[in-house]
């Protein structure tokens, strides 16, 4: 049976709703960053329920890799984890490690395969850092510890995270260099929605279906709410300093020039 | 159709420029005032045609590809 991308999707997100309705509920424990706001549950919870969770194959454990659930006890035993250095070891995301996440990764496998597509045509060096990253992780070498669920990881991506029925406030990311593009895919079922990007004076209309790469290290963005239905946002991200732990440069700018080579051909 | 939308401000400058602040559920009105006297924004408006975005020195900084995971573009099979 064909499916649109968008509802293999929202068909992956069921698998995650547990962990999404498990990190919800923990919100009430702890002060909740400004990505752990906005959320706008729909009546009865809706098909894909509310919340958000982030994955990563590889990146630097933060207090963010730590399940909600167990960060008032962490904060109670002063074992807030301490900054971390180039030099230390990568970890695959504890979010990542459950038998839903690899639900989740292979009932969305063909939107990982368009999203490599997508990212090698509108940023090549990008895409080439981010598959030599990803084969860097996966050879274990610079893991704290491997895990099964690295064979399941088919996107050249960092990480992602799946963001449901939240509406965004304005900002910026921080994890990724300025040149990066992050790739961000509309889903879900709503009837309208925009992307607001106040510095370029423009509101993009975000479909299901639609996805915006936008350089977001630099470029302010945000979704003030929406129409109809349930809105899910899957932000895909690369984190500069996971590459450069790596060993791989920044890229450099996409330029419209390299394209209109092609065009002549 | 809006097909090529370009910011008058280079958008190496505009990244050392700009500070990742805390988001607010508004805008922040010393920031935008700040980055006002250098960056003059364009005001491309609503866009839901494919599109791409680029600085004053064709550097693109967003690429809209509304509809791009759709059905003919389905590869695999379940």
């Amino acid at each position: 049976m064909l499916i649109y991308e968008k509802d293999a999707l929202n068909a992956g997100i069921s698998h995650l709703r547990p962990d999404l309705n498990r990190a919800m509920n923990a919100l009430g424990t702890v002060s909740a960053s400004w990505r752990n706001s906005g959320f706008s549950a729909p009546p009865g919870g809706g098909r894909f329920g509310v919340g958000v969770l982030n994955f990563s194959p590889g990146w630097f454990q933060r207090l963010h890799d730590v399940r909600l659930d167990q960060l008032s006890i962490i904060f109670a035993a002063n074992l807030v984890p301490k900054s971390q250095q180039l030099k230390d070891h990568l970890y695959v995301s504890t979010s990542l490690k459950t038998e839903p996440a690899a639900s989740f990764l292979r009932a969305t496998a063909s939107v990982d395969v368009i999203s490599n597509a997508i990212t090698a045509l509108v940023a090549p060096r990008q895409y080439d850092f981010g598959l030599a990253a990803i084969e860097r992780i996966k050879n274990g070498h610079h893991l704290d510890s491997s895990h099964p669920i690295l064979d399941s990881w088919i996107s050249v991506w960092s990480g992602f995270s799946v963001i449901v029925n939240r509406a965004t406030p304005l900002h910026r990311d921080l994890g990724g260099a300025p040149e990066d593009f992050d790739l961000l895919l509309s889903s879900g079922t709503h009837d309208a929605c925009n992307l607001d990007v106040p510095d370029l004076g423009a509101t993009l209309s975000y479909h299901p279906g639609t996805a915006v790469a936008i350089t977001g290290r630099v470029l302010q963005h945000g979704v003030k709410g929406w129409e109809g239905g349930e809105r899910i946002c899957q932000a895909r991200f690369m984190k500069d300093a996971v590459h450069d732990r790596l060993g791989l440069p920044k890229p450099t700018w996409v330029n419209y020039d390299d394209y209109i080579g092609l065009t002549s051909l | 159709m809006a097909l090529l939308g370009v910011a008058e401000w280079d958008v190496s400058r505009l990244s050392d420029r700009v500070k990742n602040r805390r988001p607010r559920a508004d805008a922040d009105p010393a920031e935008d005032s700040d980055l006002a006297k250098y960056f003059i924004n364009p005001e491309l408006g609503h866009l839901d045609e494919p599109c791409i975005i680029m600085d004053v020195h064709g550097r693109i900084i967003v690429w809209y590809l509304p509809g791009i995971y759709a059905l003919h573009r389905v590869v695999s099979a379940y």
